[in-house]
């Protein structure tokens, strides 16, 4: 039982099967939700369930938090596609060891599309959870296809 | 990766927590400039180093206005808080502007 960070295989399939769209306008809800650090999330996760999920309760609710999408864009050779803003817990009480980006749109719902680490437990108390995307260039963006 | 080649890849988010309070002014301020201003790992060395002084300046200016903002949201807060009689509340509030 890990988390590690990866694409997930079926979302690499699906990207194929033109499921997903990140456009900023017209395309799909992606949602972030965070996990325990004792969960399983892998490349091998195909949809989002709240199996091992934060509980309800500190200020998460379960099913996480819609995503802005950024319209994906091409940087040096580099698809990329990135979350503006990121997304902050305000006065939480939270503790995570990852999270799953997953599409709440696509038919059937929930499909999964990266698994996140954050490398241990972060911890909020009575304060600011935040998840920071890394910045929207070739070699970081939170989604990027070379 | 060959010429041809490709690949499919996820970034690394970053975790920001904090307890009993919110973030500092300075969490904001680098966020800021991280989205504005990117500097690619292959530029030359001079660039660079030009692109990191401009950033560091663009980050002092953006901590200065969020700063700014900041009073003045409390100031806003602090009266509304004493119109409605809550002067203590008011007075705690004022102390954070310090």
């Amino acid at each position: 039982m890990a988390i590690t960070n990866a694409m997930c295989n079926s979302f690499k399939q699906e990207l194929m099967e033109a499921k997903h769209s990140f456009l900023a306008s017209g395309g799909h809800t992606f949602k972030l939700a965070l996990f325990l650090t004792s969960a399983t999330l892998s490349a091998s996760t195909a949809t989002y369930t709240n199996t091992g999920e934060v509980a309800t309760g500190g200020g998460y609710t379960q099913g996480g938090v819609s995503l802005t999408n950024v319209n994906p864009s091409i940087d040096t050779n580099t698809a990329i596609t990135d979350f503006n803003p990121d997304i902050t817990w305000a006065t939480s009480t939270i503790t995570a060891g990852g999270a799953l980006i997953y599409n709440f749109t696509t038919a059937p719902n929930n499909r999964a599309v990266a698994a996140l680490t954050f490398g241990g437990d972060k911890i909020s108390s009575a304060g600011d959870f935040t998840v920071t995307f890394p910045p929207p260039a070739a070699g970081t963006a939170i989604i990027r296809i070379a | 990766m060959d010429g041809l080649g490709g690949f499919l890849s996820a970034g690394q988010v970053t975790v920001t927590t904090t307890s009993g309070a919110g973030h500092p002014p300075e969490f904001y301020a680098e966020r800021l400039c991280d989205r504005l201003i990117s500097i690619a790992e292959t530029a030359p060395p001079e660039i660079r180093l030009q692109a990191q002084a401009y950033r560091e300046r663009m980050q002092a200016v953006a901590l200065d206005v969020i700063k700014r903002a900041i009073v003045s949201n409390h100031t806003t807060v602090i009266n509304q808080l004493r119109k409605a009689g809550m002067n203590e509340a008011a007075e705690l509030v004022f102390k954070l502007r310090s």
